[in-house]
């Protein structure tokens, strides 16, 4: 293995990766399985020059980011269910603000306080949520070690590109997985190089305002020019790994955990004669919706594979796909898939005993 | 002969209702501030309660984020940017109510920031209701019409008191009831800018105000139930001054 | 000596100064200004240039110079 490779925690490489992109300012609040993210930025963010913080509480720690993010810092923090959603007010601020940043959820199962362990049922919170109002968040989900450095690093470009919050969407399994990574370049990030921050300006400048942009731009050069960034997100930014889809006869869609354990289940499949293919959505707002359009002719359906109660994406494989071919789920709840069972499941859909599912 | 004249970081007229005391807040704020020389690297927080139209009066940058986190997200920037003056101007339903723990923690932190809280003793910008922290027992507002009980609204609190229990710089509690007490409470807002400029802790400035329009009371009345009743139970003065006078 | 003069366009007609001045040169009118809010008149041979109106209005209406 090249030296320029470390064995890393997937919540580590994202805070190194985070450091590397010039993110100076971290606040956050413990909860299990994204603790290390804190931890790390605890032990490295002073080192680096940087602002770290443990908030009293969510709501804190991200009016603290809000600040700081207003100023022109490169800012994030990260959280888990419950904690996620206590970061839902400070969200819609930030994008009322149209103040970049990158939030980090990593995904616990369950309602309420739910389990410590994996899970991908905030997928709904993360890809519609973000508090109150119309606003779409970048939403990137890391399958692996690799890709959580990768994506963190290049998340704060995007959200400074399109002054928008992106969030980096992980999971209890993703964080926790130790992998071989290889860590993007450090560069250091020049807080003054934006036109619109908070400086502390002389009294003869033009001074700048942080909080609702429609306010001081007025609603009727906001609202089309807000529709068209959301649009140009919309179609800029879909990002998905198409694996072994090009003949398949049924395409499994998995983000994530479960999108490992699929492409697990493609191979398998593929050694008995079953055609399976894989749709691996990276970023799940916008939702690859581009990647349906090319599929194959071959393709009898899609299989949802997720760590949800309901189906939490099959909406969006629905609208993606324009409703042309059935839609099934293999939804494992707190359950990591096996690899075992998706072929099973498949092998069933393919003989005809299982129904599509009613996506409610 | 002293000259009075608006202080020109004011530069356009205040958006409250008459004998609001928020604009003579703003005034102290813009005096003390030019009175030291910081007027050029000046970053406001207010809340998004009736300090937000500081925002429109006065010539610096301002931030407003959510409800009650005013010390936050002047923490936030303090942190960022050690070198602007960072000060709060937030009523006392941000500062003590939903936004308690956000005052605490700065504080704690002993955060670098002047605070000015706005004791007004009701929730002005929505309407006036009751402020748990600051109605007076008996007091009628939208939320306790035969006024407030003890036994179900509980009592108001001197946060000020509460507040010195931490290891901060400075705490002081002024009034606007008339020319002499509004002097004092400038005297405590420029100490509160001048302990940010020395590079010492977090300062937290209270100031009894009138809310004529919510009280339902003429701004004169108003005045005076401040010195009567208000005063009474949030004494005025200096809570807390760990660096001493100078 | 130095003297009030007042801007009554910002008046929200208050009346605070009206009982702060100690030499009662601030006469309440009936006269609404641009905004519909009573004004005031400064009796210029009464003041003393204290600067009290300065401090007490929320309005910044006075300067004395």
């Amino acid at each position: 293995m090249s030296a320029d490779y470390v064995l890393m925690k997937g919540n580590e490489a994202i805070a190194e990766a985070a450091l590397r992109a010039g993110c100076r300012f971290y606040a956050g609040y413990p909860i299990t399985p994204q603790s290390e993210i804190l931890e790390y930025m605890a032990d490295h963010m002073e080192k680096r020059g940087g602002v770290f913080i443990q908030g009293e509480n969510e709501i804190a720690s991200m009016s603290m980011l809000y600040g700081a993010a207003a100023c022109g810092a490169r800012c994030m923090s990260s959280s888990s269910g419950p904690g996620f959603d206590l970061k839902q007010e400070e969200i819609s601020y930030l994008a009322a603000a149209e103040l970049p940043a990158v939030i980090v959820n990593a995904m616990r199962y369950g309602l309420g306080d739910g389990e410590i362990t994996a899970g991908q049922d905030s997928y709904w919170v993360s890809t519609r949520g973000g508090g109150h109002g119309d606003k779409r968040l970048l939403v990137l989900a890391p399958a692996s070690v690799q890709e959580c450095a990768d994506l963190t690093y290049e998340a704060f470009d995007l959200a400074e590109k399109y002054r928008n919050v992106v969030e980096i969407l992980s999971d209890g399994a993703i964080c926790q997985m130790i992998e071989k990574c290889r860590l993007p370049e450090a560069k250091e990030h020049g807080m003054d190089q934006f036109d619109w921050t908070l400086t502390g300006k002389p009294k003869e400048q033009r001074k700048n305002k942080a909080y609702n942009v429609c306010y001081y731009e007025g609603y009727q050069a906001y609202n089309p020019r807000v529709r068209e960034k959301i649009s140009t997100m919309f179609h800029n930014e879909q990002r998905w790994e198409s694996f072994r889809t090009e003949d398949a006869e049924l395409v499994l869609v998995a983000y994530g955990i479960s999108s490992r354990v699929c492409r697990s289940a493609v191979r398998q499949a593929r050694k008995d004669g079953m055609k399976l293919g894989l749709l691996r959505p990276i970023s799940v707002w916008p939702f690859p919706r581009k990647a349906f359009e090319a599929m194959p002719d071959s393709v009898k359906g899609y299989v949802s594979v997720e760590m949800s109660l309901t189906s939490q994406m099959g909406e969006d494989i629905l609208v993606a796909s324009r409703f042309d071919r059935p839609l099934y789920g293999y939804l494992t709840a707190k359950e990591i898939p096996t690899a075992e069972g998706i072929v099973e499941y498949c092998g069933e859909i393919l003989s005809g005993t299982i129904q599509p599912m009613e996506v409610l | 002969m002293p000259v009075y004249k608006k202080p020109e970081s004011i530069i356009h007229t205040a958006g409250y209702c008459g004998g609001c005391g928020h604009g003579v807040i703003q005034r102290l704020i813009a005096e003390s501030i030019e009175e030291l020389g910081l007027q050029d690297r000046v970053i406001a927080s207010v809340d998004i309660a009736c300090a937000f139209w500081a925002q429109d009066a006065m010539n610096f940058e301002f931030i407003a984020g959510p409800h009650g986190r005013c010390a936050s997200v002047a923490t936030g920037i303090k942190k960022v940017r050690p070198d602007a003056t960072v000060y709060v101007h937030a009523g006392d339903g941000c500062s003590y109510v939903i936004g308690l723990d956000e005052t605490c923690y700065a504080a704690i932190r002993d955060v670098p920031i002047t605070m000015i809280v706005v004791n007004n003793g009701i929730f002005g910008m929505t309407g006036g209701q009751m402020n748990l922290a600051t109605t007076l027992v008996g007091d009628k507002t939208l939320s306790s019409k035969t006024g407030r009980k003890r036994e179900t609204m509980g009592h108001p609190v001197d946060m000020l008191k509460a507040i010195s229990n931490f290891d901060v710089e400075y705490l002081a509690r002024g009034a606007l009831y008339d020319a002499k007490h509004i002097d004092q409470t400038k005297r405590y807002i420029k100490k509160g800018f001048e302990n940010q400029r020395d590079k010492k802790g977090f300062s937290l400035i209270e100031v009894l105000s009138p809310c004529p329009t919510n009280w339902k009371l003429s701004p004169v009345e108003a005045m005076e139930k401040i010195k009567n009743e208000n005063e009474k139970m949030f004494p005025l003065g200096v809570y807390t001054d760990r660096g001493g006078e100078r | 000596m130095a003297k009030a003069s007042a801007n009554t366009e910002l008046c929200k007609g208050c009346r605070l100064c009206v009982g702060a001045c100690p030499k009662q040169a601030i006469i309440p009118l009936e006269t609404v200004n641009k905004k519909g809010y009573e004004i005031i008149r400064i009796e210029q041979e009464s003041c003393i240039g204290c600067g009290i109106c300065y401090k007490v209005c929320p309005d910044y209406v006075f300067s004395v110079e």
